[in-house]
């Protein structure tokens, strides 16, 4: 099936640009017309998985964290956000609920929210090369 | 003091007394910009906390919020979200965080002003079972 509209966004690693990279994917998949709760689920499951590429993917270096959001037919949105990080090495165990390697801050609920929050969500990692997760949705377009 | 080193030693120390700051304009500027009001009454230790809650901002407001509980020991830390329009799973950890600091010294933490799509998260997470969540009336 070819998307009807896609955009594609870039950047460095720093934790700043977290709120960046939510908000332009909530940009562009405003143009769907969805509901404010579709809208704010997305934009918090997009927030986990480039929050993960920051924090764990690029954990000690600096690289960049991109984001790749296309619109199908019938209000269908698929986000990919891809690192060039570290890696996961056991994927089944990373989404686990509350495991993490993050340390004494970090909830271990990144996967969950964003399994909760869409439709479906796909990884791909492969240790010293980096991880790909795909959040896909069917925004509702409002009455 | 000249109007940089003032507003370097904010930077610094971001919890100096603000009046002594209120002089210099762009330093007041600043200061409106901080993402946590505190205010202590009566043994309850409210944290008012305001923008977009992720893994940037849950940094400086966990840092923020526990020099002074720390200081003071409250036996209630209240979280007031109203004004966080935004919250995603690093809110969870700035909660438990405090839940986990509080218990300390028998320390409580209560939750009041979460929007619906705040507390969908904090649903999400269990957090009812560790922290007091306030809800408004009607």
């Amino acid at each position: 099936m070819k998307p009807l509209n896609q955009a594609q966004i870039s950047f460095a690693s720093n934790s700043v640009n977290e709120g960046f990279g939510r908000a332009a994917v909530a940009a562009f998949l405003a143009q769907l017309d969805p509901t404010v709760a579709d809208l704010s689920d997305m934009r918090t499951a997009v927030s986990e998985a480039v929050t993960n590429a920051i924090v764990h993917g690029y954990r000690d270096s600096m690289g960049t964290v991109y984001i790749s959001v296309k619109i199908y037919e019938g209000g269908k949105a698929v986000v990919r956000v891809r690192d060039r990080g570290c890696g996961i090495p056991d994927i089944p165990q990373a989404m686990e609920p509350l495991f993490t390697t993050g340390g004494e801050e970090r909830a271990g609920l990144g996967f969950a929210v964003m399994q909760s929050f869409c439709d479906s969500v796909r990884v791909t990692s492969a240790v010293g090369r980096g991880t790909s997760v795909t959040l896909t949705k069917t925004f509702a377009s409002k009455a | 003091m000249k109007k940089t080193e003032a507003r370097d030693s904010l930077l610094q120390n971001p919890r100096e007394e603000a009046c002594t700051m209120a002089v210099y304009p762009n330093v007041e500027r600043m200061l409106k910009r901080m993402s946590v009001q505190l205010n202590y009454k009566e043994g309850v230790l409210t944290a008012k906390l305001t923008g977009e809650i992720d893994h940037h901002s849950a940094r400086e407001m966990r840092e923020a919020i526990d020099s002074t509980a720390q200081k003071l020991k409250p036996y209630c830390l209240r979280l007031d979200f109203s004004q966080v329009p935004f919250m995603d799973s690093s809110g969870v950890g700035l909660i438990l965080g405090r839940v986990r600091l509080c218990g300390f010294w028998r320390g409580r933490v209560v939750l009041c002003g979460l929007s619906a799509n705040l507390n969908k998260m904090v649903e999400l997470a269990g957090i009812s079972s560790v922290a007091v969540i306030e809800r408004r009336a009607g």
